[in-house]
C-alpha cells in the first residue's frame, strides 16, 4: 500500500516529457534545449549568478531538470508513452509535430495519445500553413495546445514548464480527493452501521414479537380471530419484504465498481419507466411532462441502475404528490434533458409540484435513512442509493427547491466520454 | 374509561406501536404513542402515564435525553421501560438515568410475555 505522502511526492518528482518529431534536427533542438547541464558548469553558473545577481541564466539550469524522450514517428511516441504508463512513470507532457508525412500524422498520433493516457498534456506543433486552427480544432475535442514552428526556445521551456506544474496539481488533487472519500466513507460507515442495525431491528422486533403472541394465543387455545391475525401476517411480511430491501440497497456500497456499462439512450430509458408508472399516474391524475433535447448523446452507464435511479425519483416524486394529508392539487412531474456542450454533460432535471423537502433536512437528502416520509413508509435509502449510482459513473445530483414555486427539483450532471462510447 | 392505567409509547416505528397494541390491548389499559421523544414529552405532561415504553434511537431525542427531560418527581411517579435494540443501558445512559429505569428490553428478540409481566408490575407499583 502506497501512503498519500508517496504517492504526492511520486507526483512532484515527475519531470518526464516526450516530444515526437520526424525531423532529427528538431529532435537535436529539443535535447540541446533541456541538455542536462554538466554539475561543474551548473555550479559554476550559480554561483556567476549570485555574483551577477541576475537571473539570466537560471532558465538553462531549470531547463534541465525536465526528462526529455524523444520519438522520431507518432507510432514510436504511443509506444513510448505506453511503457512509461508500465512502468509508471508517465510523462506529463507531449509535443507533437503536426506533419509527419511517413506515418501517422499529429492528429492521429494526439488521438492515440489520449486514449492511452487521458492525464498527459498535449502540445500540437505546426506551421500554419499545414490546418487552420479551426480545422484542427474541429478534429479533435480535447484541449491540445498549439505552439508555432519554428520552435523559440524560451516558449517550449515556459510551456513544458506550465504544463508539467498544472499536470502535477490536479494529479495531486485527484490523489487529496480520493483521500478525503475514502476518509469520508470510513467515518460514515461507522454511522451507518449503527443505522443499518436499528432499521432492521425495528421489523425484526415486529415480527417476532408478533410471532411471540400468536404463539401465546394457540397455547391458550382460545377461539383464534382470522381475519385480525391474516392482517398481522401480511404486516409481518411487508416487514420481511423491508428489511430485503435494505440489504439490496446495501450492496450499491459494497461493490460499486462492478456494474457493466454500455452506451445507453436516456430517452429509451425514459420511456421504460414512464410505461412502469402509467398505472399508478393515471390512478393518481398525476400528469407526467416529459421534454428532452431532441439529439441527446448517448451515456456510458449501466442501464439498470439508470432505470433505478428514474425510478426511485419518480416513486418519490409520486409519494410526495400523494401524501395524505398534504395532496398536492394539479399535480405534475416534470422530466427534461439537455446536452450542455459547453461542459459536456447531460443534465436532467427533474421535479414535482408537491411539498419539496423541508430546509432542515436539505443539506442530508443524499444520507441513508434520512427520509421525509412518516415512520415506518420509507427506507430513506432510495436517494442516498442514487447518489452512490451517480458518482459511480462520475456524475452528480443536487437538491434545489424550484424557484418561486413549491416542490422538490434535482439535476443530475452526467458527463459524456466520447472515447469510452467510441469503444462500445 | 380515565381509571384505567395510561401506558405511554414512544417509539418512531409504527409497527412497534402495533405490536404492543396487540401485547396489551386486552390488558385493560389506555394506550398512548409518540413518534419521538418531544411529542412523547408533550404526551407525558397532559396524560400523565403511570408507564412509558421508551425506545432509545429515534430522530431527534433520544431515549436519554427524553428521561433527562424529566425530573425526579415526575420520574418517581411512572415507571420507564426501555425497549431498544441499541441503548446498552450502562454505555448509553447517565447514570442518573439508568437508576431510574423500571425495566430494560433489547430488540429485536425479547419475550413478549416478559415485557408483559414488566409492564403490569411497573403499573401496579405506580398506583
Amino acid at each position: 500500500m502506497v501512503t498519500v505522502t508517496e504517492q504526492l511526492d511520486t507526483i512532484e518528482r515527475n519531470y518526464r516529457f516526450l516530444a515526437i518529431d520526424d525531423e532529427l534536427d528538431v529532435l537535436q533542438y529539443y535535447k540541446e534545449i533541456f541538455r542536462p547541464a554538466p554539475a561543474v558548469t551548473d555550479q559554476l553558473l550559480k554561483s556567476l549568478a549570485d555574483v551577477v545577481g541576475g537571473t539570466d541564466v537560471e532558465p538553462e539550469s531549470e531547463a534541465s531538470k525536465y526528462q526529455l524522450t524523444v520519438a522520431s514517428s507518432g507510432e514510436k511516441g504511443v509506444e513510448l508513452a505506453q511503457q512509461a504508463l508500465n512502468e509508471q512513470q508517465p510523462f506529463t507532457v507531449a509535443f507533437i509535430d503536426m506533419r509527419m508525412p511517413a506515418g501517422m500524422d499529429g492528429l492521429e498520433t494526439v488521438k492515440h495519445l489520449r486514449i492511452l493516457d487521458p492525464r498527459i498534456m498535449l502540445v500540437i506543433v505546426t506551421a500554419y500553413s499545414d490546418y487552420s486552427l479551426e480545422q484542427i480544432q474541429s478534429h479533435l475535442l480535447y484541449d491540445v495546445l498549439y505552439l508555432n514552428k519554428p520552435l523559440a526556445s524560451e516558449e517550449v521551456i515556459q510551456t513544458v514548464r506550465m504544463l508539467n506544474q498544472s499536470w502535477k496539481e490536479r494529479e495531486q488533487n485527484k490523489v487529496l480527493r480520493m483521500q478525503m472519500v475514502s476518509h469520508a466513507k470510513m467515518a460514515s460507515l461507522g454511522n451507518m452501521a449503527v443505522r443499518i442495525g436499528h432499521e432492521i431491528n425495528q421489523p425484526l422486533s415486529y415480527i417476532n414479537g408478533m410471532l411471540q403472541l400468536q404463539k401465546m394465543e394457540l397455547k391458550a387455545g382460545g377461539e383464534i380471530d382470522k381475519e385480525e391475525w391474516s392482517e398481522e401476517v401480511d404486516l409481518a411480511l411487508e416487514q420481511t419484504v423491508r428489511i430485503k430491501e435494505i440489504i439490496d440497497s446495501l450492496r450499491v456500497f459494497a461493490h460499486p465498481e462492478k456494474s457493466k456499462r454500455y452506451a445507453l439512450s436516456l430517452s429509451e430509458a425514459v420511456d421504460h419507466v414512464q410505461r412502469l408508472f402509467l398505472g399508478q399516474l393515471e390512478k393518481r391524475k398525476i400528469q407526467l411532462e416529459i421534454n428532452l433535447q431532441e439529439d441527446l448523446p448517448s451515456l456510458h452507464a449501466n442501464p439498470s441502475q439508470v432505470q433505478r435511479i428514474l425510478t426511485n425519483l419518480m416513486s418519490n416524486a409520486i409519494d410526495a404528490l400523494t401524501e395524505p394529508d398534504s395532496a398536492t392539487v394539479d399535480p405534475v412531474i416534470h422530466l427534461a434533458a439537455n446536452h450542455d456542450t459547453l461542459r459536456n454533460e447531460v443534465r436532467v432535471i427533474f421535479e414535482d409540484n408537491g411539498a419539496g423537502i423541508p430546509e432542515s433536512l436539505r443539506d442530508r437528502v443524499f444520507e441513508p435513512f434520512v427520509t421525509t416520509k412518516e415512520p415506518g413508509k420509507g427506507t430513506g435509502l432510495g436517494l442516498s442509493e442514487i447518489h452512490g449510482m451517480l458518482s459511480e459513473h462520475g456524475a452528480t445530483i443536487e437538491y434545489s427547491p424550484r424557484p418561486q414555486q413549491a416542490g422538490a427539483r434535482f439535476v443530475i450532471h452526467f458527463p459524456i466520454d466520447k472515447e469510452l462510447l467510441k469503444n462500445e | 374509561m380515565s381509571d384505567q392505567p395510561k401506558v405511554l409509547i414512544v417509539d418512531d416505528e409504527v409497527v412497534i406501536h402495533r405490536l404492543f397494541t396487540k401485547l396489551l390491548e386486552k390488558e385493560g389499559y389506555q394506550l398512548l404513542f409518540a413518534v419521538n421523544g418531544e411529542d412523547g414529552l408533550e404526551l407525558f405532561e397532559r396524560e400523565h402515564p403511570q408507564v412509558i415504553l421508551l425506545d432509545y434511537r429515534m430522530l431527534g431525542m433520544t431515549g436519554d435525553e427524553f428521561m433527562t427531560q424529566l425530573t425526579d418527581s415526575q420520574i418517581e411517579q411512572t415507571a420507564i421501560i426501555m425497549v431498544s435494540g441499541h441503548a446498552v443501558p450502562d454505555v448509553d445512559l447517565t447514570q442518573r438515568n439508568q437508576q431510574k429505569l423500571f425495566a430494560y428490553f433489547e430488540k429485536p428478540f425479547f419475550e413478549m410475555e416478559k415485557l408483559k409481566q414488566s409492564i403490569h408490575e411497573a403499573s401496579a407499583r405506580s398506583t
